[in-house]
């Protein structure tokens, strides 16, 4: 027969399990990594952790940035991190290779990507060329576009920075316009409309960042998502509103990591975002994601191999 | 007072003296400050290139230790490219031989060694009195999109990168260094991997910063990319880069010189930096894509010459107003000695000059003017 401290020791055990199984549930600690170093990309996101809107919408937030060469995606997938940034494309991809993704936020409303090409000619003109592209995996468009225009570009993959089209080892490289393209314009490259090719202006205008959940974790702290989508994007309309002072927020999170930078990079950074989160049609801040440009990314993407079957809006919407 | 002047032949003619003797000093001196000034310019422009040229033998030769090591090293390891347990030797040995680079890590091909998994560097690094050497690449660290992997192959000869900040978490700092790279190829001439050997430019930065040929002058050195990595301003360092502040205040001068150096040119600008007029020598530093620069305020350089020549023309000033000063007080009295003389109201002219003359100011003030 079971002894009476037997019972007593099994029933302590279950009820310290049970405990700590609920409070891990009902935990309300979120890590959030962005997609990339720390910059004045993330703004609106430090400005809401900073300001204490994390705070008051009750969510506890830690900001974790990957490394250059650590796809955010991969920290997602290993629960390293609860909620993170990423481009539409790659959302696309994710899902299509088999990881179900939640949209809690979307905040860019234009696409930003560029190609640079050295010696002043036109991207366009330069079949075979050897461009650079990202190794974390943004980039997907650039690929769609090479195809369709039959480049035949020989992608070459790199961390960060744009050292590798200085040093004269690329005929032309991918860069984002508000960071890439001001790293280029600061090595004393110069952009013209000849040597710049802008994907917005060439019918690939589709959305890139937004916040991302996986959807398991989303349909277990809907609420928790919901707060945090809200702080954030009230981050981010304070900082539109107060561009200096949220530089002055972002210059201490780059500093805190680190990261060789300055303020004028960050202020022509933030600038260039914040324009990029103005819808070009409706003219305002939307922060919503739109259902055609879901279709025409992922019809651009399935076309050129890159997804195994379309990927839908509702697929991609927090309730389907 | 004009009147005055005219009426007085001795102001007039002192006058006329100075003047010409003034016109001949402005011209003998204008033309002795000029070339005067120009030899300061031409010896402020060889001192500057002096040092210079000594700076850049000194550190080119500290970089060409750098590019014989790893080269011996890289002619080893693709001797024996087969063994990875010798790159861990080699990697340590070439620190062991020179305590003073900063890293050394030979890294291949992802899964270059079967066995080895996905990433192989071995890479070794100082760490106080100690040499500690690892396997390094991991999923966080994935070196084969690194510049110091790529750029060699991609150009298809050794380089070194671009400075950058080394931030080591085990001891929570931070140091500058570039790297020297090669390619490494298999007998086909394939790359399977790339080594690499980093330099800490802190001493470099040091060099650089202390050459002040004049009290004011300061050094500068930037990248490939143009970011700086000497500057008196430590907040520019690997943040900034010369054309960063054309950004918001656009100066074609330091855009020009920005352009010049990255070019790898050498030469002098004459130009305005943070508003004061500058002297700037620059100069490639061998290979590295790098140049520095001396950054010389003109009132530096022609301090001895401005205040020798506002001497001179002090000295001249003065010279010439004594002199007419002089001339007028010698003038003036001439004509006082002959007032001794008995008077003689007879014109002048007439008479058999046996007569005293009379008090020659009123004589002389019938005299007619003659313009």
């Amino acid at each position: 027969m079971f002894r009476i401290k037997d019972i007593v020791l099994f029933l302590a055990c279950f009820v310290l399990t049970a405990s700590s199984l609920t409070a891990s549930a009902q935990s309300d600690m979120l890590v959030f990594t962005p997609q990339w170093t720390a910059q004045a990309q993330f703004a609106g996101y430090y400005v809401a952790e900073e300001m204490g809107f994390y705070r008051e919408a009750g969510v506890k937030v830690r900001i974790e940035h990957p490394s250059a060469t650590m796809p955010a995606m991969t920290r997602l997938r290993n629960n390293e991190c609860q909620a993170t940034t990423m481009q539409l494309c790659q959302a696309l991809e994710t899902v299509d290779g088999g990881i179900p993704l939640v949209n809690i936020l979307q905040t860019s409303m234009n696409n930003a990507m560029v190609i640079v090409s050295a010696r002043g000619k036109d991207p366009l003109t330069q079949k075979g060329a050897r461009v650079g592209i990202w190794s974390v995996g943004f980039g997907q468009l650039a690929l769609c576009m090479s195809n369709r225009e039959h480049l035949d570009y020989e992608w070459v993959r790199f961390a960060q920075n744009v050292n590798l089209f200085v040093a004269g080892a690329l005929d032309a490289t991918l860069a984002m316009s508000y960071n890439e393209y001001y790293q280029l314009m600061q090595a004393g490259v110069e952009m013209t409309e000849g040597n710049v090719y802008r994907f917005c202006d060439h019918g690939y205008n589709v959305q890139e960042d937004g916040v991302y959940m996986t959807r398991d974790y989303y349909n277990s702290h809907k609420e928790q998502a919901r707060r945090f989508a809200q702080a954030s994007r009230k981050g981010w309309e304070w900082a539109a509103q107060h561009p200096e002072e949220t530089l002055d927020i972002v210059m201490r999170y780059v500093e805190k990591a680190h990261i060789a930078t300055n303020r004028t990079m960050q202020r022509l950074m933030l600038q260039e975002v914040l324009r990029l989160q103005v819808d070009r049609e409706s003219k305002k801040r939307e922060f919503r994601l739109r259902p055609d440009m879901v279709q025409k990314a992922s019809r651009l993407m399935k076309e050129n191999g890159m997804l195994k079957g379309e990927v839908t809006y509702e697929s991609l919407t927090p309730d389907p | 007072m004009i009147q005055w002047f005219r009426r007085k032949l001795s102001v007039r003619v002192s006058l006329w003296v100075v003047m010409f003797a003034a016109v001949i000093f402005i011209a003998a001196l204008s033309f002795l400050f000029y070339q005067a000034r120009d030899a300061v310019r031409q010896e402020a422009v060889s001192r500057a290139t002096q040092i210079l040229d000594n700076t850049s033998e000194r550190v080119e030769g500290i970089l060409n230790r750098v590019e014989v090591a790893t080269n011996m090293t890289k002619w080893l390891v693709q001797r024996h490219p087969d063994n990875p347990d010798s790159m861990f030797v080699y990697s340590r040995g070439m620190l062991l031989n020179n305590p003073d680079f900063y890293n050394c890590s030979i890294a291949f091909e992802p899964y270059y060694f079967k066995d080895k998994g996905r990433y192989f560097s071995a890479y070794s690094k100082h760490e106080g009195d100690t040499i500690r050497t690892i396997q390094g690449g991991s999923d966080n660290y994935q070196y084969f999109y690194m510049d110091w992997y790529l750029m060699p192959a991609l150009l298809d000869h050794p380089c070194w990168t671009e400075p950058y900040m080394d931030f080591d978490a085990p001891t929570n700092t931070t140091g500058m260094v570039a790297s020297y790279c090669d390619a490494i190829r298999d007998g086909q001439g394939r790359v399977i991997g790339a080594i690499n050997t980093s330099l800490s430019l802190s001493w470099l930065s040091q060099t650089v910063s202390s050459l002040k040929p004049y009290p004011h002058s300061y050094s500068i050195m930037i990248s490939r990319g143009g970011t700086y990595f000497v500057h008196p301003d430590t907040t520019k360092i690997t943040r900034q880069t010369i054309f960063t502040q054309t950004f918001e205040q656009p100066d074609t001068a330091l855009t020009r010189l920005g352009h010049a150096m990255q070019r790898g040119e050498d030469g002098m600008m004459h130009t305005i930096i943070g508003g004061v007029s500058c002297y700037v020598f620059y100069q490639p530093l061998g290979s590295t894509g790098c140049s520095m620069a001396i950054v010389c305020p003109e009132s530096d350089i022609f301090s001895g010459f401005d205040r020798l020549q506002r001497t001179v023309t002090t000295i001249v000033a003065v010279g010439l107003l004594l002199m007419l000063y002089l001339f007028i007080r010698i003038i003036t009295r001439m004509p006082c000695d002959w007032s001794q003389r008995p008077r003689n109201r007879a014109p002048l002219g007439k008479g058999s000059g046996n007569h005293r003359i009379g008090t020659v100011r009123r004589q002389v003030a019938r005299l007619p003017t003659h313009r």
